[in-house]
């Protein structure tokens, strides 16, 4: 899967070009694992350009979230898709759980 | 009407998945699913797919996946995936422990939230996963309806707020507890909770919290008539209210702008309701980095119903404690006045309507108040029906019932499930319990449609059955030990078919340990003497009489010690 790193202000953010399933999470799940054994300050994961994620998606952003909190890292996301909070919110990881921005723009800030 | 069934053979190979989801996507929208519904189909065919490749076929990536979808129209759209491999046992099957936020049967727990059937059959080779997602079912709607909020960390922060809020009797430290756990929760800028004065028809800022001080103060001075503002319309309608751009709302009540200086921009009000009474507004104002949603509102509303009786106790209890000049034989009295109060709150004001069943209830309290609780409420099509009793006396049994009480109400916003009920209670009991004090409890529910009794018993006495059929009265023995006796328990619940004619008496141990002056008790012998004394008993409040009848001629002139309560139901 094509996966974008852009650095930004104190950290980077990953953009994913497209869904994440079985087979698409692994890339996920290694761009992530390689960047954040460099702990940057702020991870962020936008996922404005994902049209489906699955459970291992999801299981793949917990997995990377619980590292970042480990040395006190931010670890946010950015859904604008509705659907794709949906899955979120039938997973409960809506609210308490991940730090979600509805723009780039606000999780960058 | 379109009825269909299309087939996929498919390869095990992951990098397939999007080719499945185009054809399950296609295949929901052509059922007439809109276009979340789909998705959220295809979501759960996506899993399971991934599972059999994952699971049965070990990653081995060229096994063979049979896809059925069969479509009938606006009715429901079914699915079945065959597979080769193993069988499986079904119960390694599990789904995710949702308070666990670990990745892991996941995949699992979406399967089961969005399809309305799910069977797994394992063959002499192979798997059949069936699933089966409804189209326009309306008992889809009445269980959400049911179940209402979904949130399980939600329920069990509502019910620790329950547990600790019904030991504060002292009004103003209730209220700052409360203001600053819900200000915590729904993450607002401020948060307050608005009392009627019932003298002057007026309302105001009892509590506030608010970021900014000034607010604060400036709301303590602010009171406007009942009739006025946005709290005003929340009094009289009994329902919450969500405005997202404040300025708009023609209601609003400026004065409390220019009052408190502050500028809203978008508030929440949910009642306090105690039974069909509001006795104040539970507000918040301003989302943290953003506006509230209707999901807020939910949240904000659950808490205003777990809180209101609490409320409701610490003022009654507040104000006799405030009367000037109190004898110590005057306050023991007030607080049992206020126990009474308490006690009585938590009853029924009235009688529901339960199709083909005549229904009387009473609780008789004893002088010292004693802990007795039943309750009717409906369940969607169905209705609910409780009773209970906490052991002990007094103002620390009253406060119990009314925890309890607060609890179930809690509860059943999340799940009516008869075992999920028991646990709640349970564990409220169980944590609440230093004082040794234990609670017997005994929760129904009735379907009128088959005239199905599902019940659980924690404790309290048997219920008489009378059973028109077999002409006998006899005892409902199922049941198990009190709450509040082992922590993390699960009570069964059991089954009980009822038919025209039949005759249930639930009671408390009031009745049976009713005693007359030379100490003996009234006792099941003439309890059920009595049951049996007729032939044909002509309504429920004629048995009710009778056994009220009975009991106090039994024992004269000696004063009740403890509640007799007493629950009839003739199935008609």
């Amino acid at each position: 899967m094509e996966i974008h790193n852009i650095p930004i202000d104190g950290g980077v953010k990953v953009v994913p070009m497209s869904d994440v399933d079985m087979t698409s999470s692994v890339d996920l799940r290694k761009v992530l694992q390689k960047l954040v054994r460099q702990k940057p300050k702020k991870l962020i994961v936008s996922l404005e350009n994902v049209e489906y994620i699955d459970s291992s998606g999801l299981a793949t952003l917990i997995e990377c979230m619980q590292e970042c909190l480990k040395y006190k890292g931010s670890f946010r996301l950015v859904i604008s898709n509705s659907k794709i909070m949906e899955v979120f919110r039938l997973a409960r990881l809506d609210r308490n759980v991940f730090q979600i921005y509805k723009s780039n723009e606000e999780a960058e800030k | 009407m379109l009825s269909e069934i299309v087939k996929l053979e498919v390869r095990s190979n992951p990098k397939l998945c999007p080719m499945v989801r185009k054809f399950v996507d296609q295949c929901g929208r052509m059922a007439g699913l809109n276009e979340n519904d789909s998705h959220m189909l295809t979501l759960a065919v996506d899993e399971a797919f991934c599972n059999i490749i994952r699971h049965t076929y070990k990653m081995k990536i060229d096994e063979q996946v049979k896809i059925f979808i069969s479509v009938e129209e606006k009715d429901y759209i079914e699915i079945q995936l065959f597979d080769q491999g193993t069988p499986v046992n079904p119960e390694n099957i599990k789904g995710r422990q949702l308070n666990d936020v670990k990745p892991g049967g996941l995949g699992t727990h979406f399967i089961n939230s969005i399809m309305d059937e799910v069977e797994f059959q394992p063959q002499v080779a192979g798997n059949i996963l069936r699933m089966r997602k409804n189209i326009s079912d309306p008992r889809t709607s009445t269980r959400q309806k049911i179940e209402g909020y979904r949130d399980p960390q939600l329920l069990q922060t509502l019910l620790n707020i329950n547990q600790s809020l019904h030991s504060i009797l002292d009004l103003d430290e209730l209220l700052q507890t409360i203001v600053s756990k819900t200000k915590a929760i729904i993450q607002s800028e401020g948060t307050s909770v608005i009392l009627l004065d019932e003298e002057s028809d007026e309302l105001f800022f009892h509590t506030t919290l608010d970021e900014d001080q000034e607010v604060v103060e400036r709301l303590q001075t602010l009171r406007f008539p009942v009739t006025q503002g946005i709290a005003g319309r929340v009094m009289q309608t009994g329902k919450p209210i969500l405005v997202g751009d404040v300025q708009r709302d023609p209601d609003h009540f400026r004065g409390v702008d220019e009052k408190s200086g502050g500028s809203t921009e978008s508030l929440m009000y949910a009642p306090l309701k105690v039974r069909d009474r509001v006795i104040g507004v539970l507000s918040a104002k301003n989302k943290k980095g953003g506006f509230f949603n209707e999901e807020d509102l939910e949240v904000l509303t659950a808490i205003a119903g777990t809180v209101s009786l609490s409320i409701d106790n610490a003022r009654a209890h507040d104000a006799l404690q405030n009367m000037p000049n109190l004898s110590e034989t005057m306050r023991i009295r007030k607080e049992m006045d206020s126990a009474r109060l308490m006690h009585s709150a938590t009853l029924p004001q009235e009688l529901p309507d339960i199709p083909g069943l005549d229904i009387s209830g009473i609780c008789v309290p004893a002088h010292e108040v004693g802990g007795d609780y039943y309750d009717f409420f409906p369940l969607g099509e169905c209705y609910a029906i409780a009773i209970g009793d906490v052991s002990g006396h007094g103002l620390e049994a009253g406060m119990m019932v009314s925890m309890a009480h607060s609890c179930l109400f809690t509860q059943i916003g999340f799940s009516s499930k008869i075992e999920d009920v028991m646990s709640s209670m349970n564990r409220v009991v169980y944590g609440a319990v230093k004082k040794r004090l234990i609670m017997t409890f005994f929760f129904s529910i009735y379907d009128p449609a088959s005239r199905q009794w599902i019940f659980s018993n924690a404790g309290h006495p048997s219920p008489y059955h009378y059973s028109q059929q077999e002409d006998k009265w006899q005892f409902i023995e199922e049941g198990e030990f009190p709450l509040g006796v082992f922590e993390g328990h699960r009570y069964e619940s059991y089954s009980w078919q009822l038919s025209p004619g039949d005759i249930v008496v639930l009671y408390s141990d009031g009745i049976i340990e009713a005693s007359n002056d030379r100490r003996e008790r009234y006792g099941f012998v003439r309890f059920e003497q009595l049951l049996s004394s007729k032939k044909t008993w002509n309504s429920a409040k004629e048995i009710q009489n009778a056994i009220l009848g009975s009991v106090k001629s039994f024992c004269q002139m000696s004063a009740p010690s403890d509640d007799r309560t007493l629950l009839v139901i003739m199935v008609e």
